[in-house]
């Protein structure tokens, strides 16, 4: 065993140990057809839990607490918790990846002082990206910033921000400058949602969930000092945001999947491991190689990630088989679990893509070929990146 | 094991050796069938050691891993190559997992001048003693490369699984080409009609035949995934270049969404089979758990896979792609002919079921 190895090895035993220790045997009841309000106070106890014992930042710069992981152990983490079916912090996620990455890179010293150690605090952050007509183009975004002394004056209209509903600070890109390419008129400001002139609505999903926000702003005054780097270079620093995840976001996701096959096995009635119908049984074969392909292609991913080298496409092709695969997998389970799928179930909040609702797990699986780049922009980049075929034509 | 062979390397000199496309059809079937496409390839090879590449050092090969030997399977199936290599060095290494007492033959099958065949197919052999001799009767139908076998080594069914070698010719044993759409591969029919062996030439019996045949079916799965692999990269490569060239409408045909959104599926899904392939051969290689399994796994999805990408490369290329001159359909015809080589997938998916089930309870 090299040196690496032992330490990782050790590393990985702790963890274990911590989750055995902590992850509450009955969450997934407990979070099972529960409103908001539970599901808000069940997060922010996971989240001190995971902040005390230093699981919740490894990715984190050295110096903060947790902080200073290599990536190794940071997949490490993601992979134990996976291992023991750990609650989803989807509460704090865009906090400690988005908010906190972006913060470390481009913050001056008074933001990060400001917001880093109130994100460990419990700080809750959305993203103010996306808007009615700039999903896919992003960079077309229209909500304006107007210069009025030390302030911003903002208005528009900011839509999917996840827990938006919920946050005290919005990652907002706004449009600073409409006279140049659309890439360099954009402004990246940190915006209290406790200002006046925020109005902020939950989404509902197909799925019945509320997991997104849409907010409209009016007359939305941001100091200057919150800005993020200087004005029209925003979206540089979004790209910051967009790639906080480096990889662990899909790695414990394709963990996560492939220890919930036992439940396609269930819902098609599998006695002793035994699939009696010929085509299920065989679809879930089918489904189940791919879901070890995509094991095997996140683990190569981020074995470069690991050794410091460029992914490049790889991030598109992952991400694209991912969520084809998650779509086959519940789509699979629906149908094996046939009507008893159809009649209306509770389901259960922060738990993942697999939670055994296999409608709810369907209908939710369109998450992932819309969201963070649809499987359409994803082909795009795969075609155009990777295999060099003609660029688009893009406005 | 001294040195180990680095897989680029071996890459790079397998392509400068293979780089023709001219052997890509076997030459018309002369009377019986049985054909060498490229002696002097072959020997080639053989110089080069590839056919002894995995084969102990002890046994007079080079000792390297599994994973080296597929990289060459990868190589081979680019080129869409006709030469019996993987049935050579899947036959070979059985033998040598028998106990490799004829080390003369050992020694002629690594320098290309003898090649084992195992009949791994559809259907069995039977056994039966008498006095010293063993009497072996029963067909094995589809056996790729059997016509150009020196030694077939025979899974037989004596009362319990064994494994037998026989020299050809020999009295009694019929190997009899058939035709296949595929042109790029042989495959015979042999027979068996109370065709006479000593004793001492049934090598393996019982559990250690079963692991020795579990053993080579993980081998062939591996060698037809690998060889998926590399066709569908050639073939996809040469597809992308035509897209390129192509100009319809006034544009390349490859910078219409429509088409290049389908060639982005196919990256992904050659680069998924791509991977869980080549962990497949590692740990193959490395003998860890579930190998059997990863390896069927592989073969199954990088087999849909080359039938996808082969599927869509005559798709692509449109009227020409359609026709006899072009070489489209050469790979779609080999990728066709793989997928069902000892077995249908949807056999290979219920053998498979049982391990993949337990695993995900696990």
């Amino acid at each position: 065993m090299t040196e690496d190895q032992a330490r990782l090895q050790a590393f990985r035993t702790e963890v274990q140990t911590w989750f055995k220790d902590n992850v509450p045997a009955d969450w997934r009841a407990g979070q099972t057809g529960v409103g908001t309000e539970d599901f808000l106070s069940f997060q922010r106890h996971w989240m001190k839990l995971l902040v005390a014992a230093g699981l919740a930042t490894p990715h984190w710069a050295k110096g903060w607490p947790g902080g200073g992981r290599p990536l190794d152990e940071q997949i490490v983490i993601a992979e134990e918790m996976a291992r023991a079916d750990a609650p989803r912090l989807i509460l704090y996620f865009v906090s400690l990846y988005h908010a906190a990455m972006t913060l470390m890179e481009w913050g001056n010293e008074a933001q990060k002082a400001r917001h880093l150690p109130a994100i460990l605090d419990g700080e809750i952050w959305c993203q103010g990206f996306s808007e009615p007509n700039a999903g896919s183009d992003l960079a077309s975004l229209k909500t304006r910033a107007e210069r009025q002394g030390d302030c911003y004056i903002v208005n528009g209209q900011k839509i999917w921000s996840t827990v938006g509903q919920y946050a005290d600070y919005c990652l907002l890109l706004v449009r600073t400058d409409t006279t140049v390419p659309k890439q360099a008129g954009i402004t990246f400001l940190l915006m209290d949602m406790k200002s006046p002139g925020i109005e902020r609505r939950p989404i509902r999903q197909i799925t019945g969930d509320e997991e997104f926000a849409e907010m409209f702003l009016t007359d939305v005054r941001i100091p200057v000092a919150n800005r993020l780097g200087e004005e029209n270079a925003g979206w540089r620093i979004a790209q910051t945001t967009l790639n906080s995840e480096r990889g662990l976001t899909i790695l414990e996701l394709s963990e996560r999947l492939s220890r919930s096959r036992w439940r396609l096995l269930e819902a098609m009635g599998a006695q002793d491991g035994v699939v009696a119908d010929d085509q299920l049984r065989r679809e879930a074969v089918d489904v189940f190689i791919r879901i070890d392909a995509l094991r095997a292609l996140v683990g190569e991913m981020m074995a470069k990630l690991v050794a410091g080298q460029e992914v490049g496409g790889a991030a598109s092709i992952v991400k694209l088989l991912y969520a084809q695969v998650l779509r086959e997998f519940t789509a699979l389970g629906l149908r094996a679990s046939a009507m008893q799928s159809q009649l209306l179930a509770p389901f259960t909040l922060g738990g993942g893509h697999e939670t055994g609702n296999w409608s709810f797990d369907y209908m939710n699986s369109f998450m992932w070929t819309i969201a963070g780049g649809s499987n359409e922009i994803q082909r795009n980049i795969i075609s155009e990146r990777v295999l060099g075929m003609p660029r688009e034509k893009y406005a | 094991m001294e040195f180990l062979i680095q897989q680029d390397e071996l890459r790079d000199s397998a392509r400068r050796v293979l780089d023709r496309k001219a052997s890509r059809r076997l030459p018309a079937a002369q009377d019986g069938g049985v054909q060498w496409s490229d002696p002097g390839l072959w020997r080639t090879i053989a110089d080069l050691g590839w056919l002894g590449i995995a084969v102990p050092e002890v046994m007079g090969g080079l000792g390297q891993p599994f994973y080296v030997l597929a990289t060459l399977y990868q190589e081979l199936g680019r080129v869409l190559s006709a030469q019996p290599f993987s049935s050579a060095t899947i036959g070979l290494g059985a033998f040598v997992r028998c106990g490799g007492t004829a080390s003369v033959l050992v020694d002629q099958a690594i320098a290309g001048d003898s090649v084992i065949v195992l009949t791994s197919g559809l259907g069995t052999v039977g056994a039966s003693v008498a006095g010293t001799k063993t009497v072996l009767s029963g067909t094995v139908r589809t056996v790729p490369d059997a016509g150009i076998a020196t030694h077939l080594l025979v899974p037989i069914d004596c009362g319990e699984p064994a494994l037998a070698l026989v020299g050809l010719p020999h009295p009694g044993v019929s190997v009899v080409h058939q035709s296949t759409w595929d042109q790029t591969r042989q495959v015979f029919d042999v027979a068996f009609a109370d065709a006479e062996i000593d004793s001492a030439a049934v090598l393996v019996r019982g559990d250690a035949a079963t692991s020795l045949l579990d053993h080579a079916a993980a081998q062939l799965d591996l060698a037809l995934a690998c060889d998926a692999i590399g066709g569908s990269d050639a073939i996809f490569a040469e597809t992308l270049d035509y897209m390129g060239i192509r100009q319809q409408f006034g544009r390349p045909i490859a910078s219409f969404q429509a088409l290049k959104h389908r060639c982005a599926d196919l990256k992904m899904a050659m680069e998924a089979s791509r991977s869980l392939t080549e962990a497949a051969c590692r740990a193959f290689s490395d003998d860890c758990d579930g190998w059997r399994a990863a390896a069927a796994c592989s073969r199954l999805y990088a087999g849909s896979v080359y039938r996808t990408v082969t599927e869509e490369a005559v798709q692509f290329h449109g009227g020409i792609g359609f026709t006899w001159e072009h070489d489209c359909h050469l790979f779609l015809k080999r990728a066709r002919l793989s997928e069902v080589i000892a077995g249908s997938s949807e056999q290979r998916k219920d053998q498979v079921a049982p391990a993949l089930f337990r695993a995900a309870y696990a």
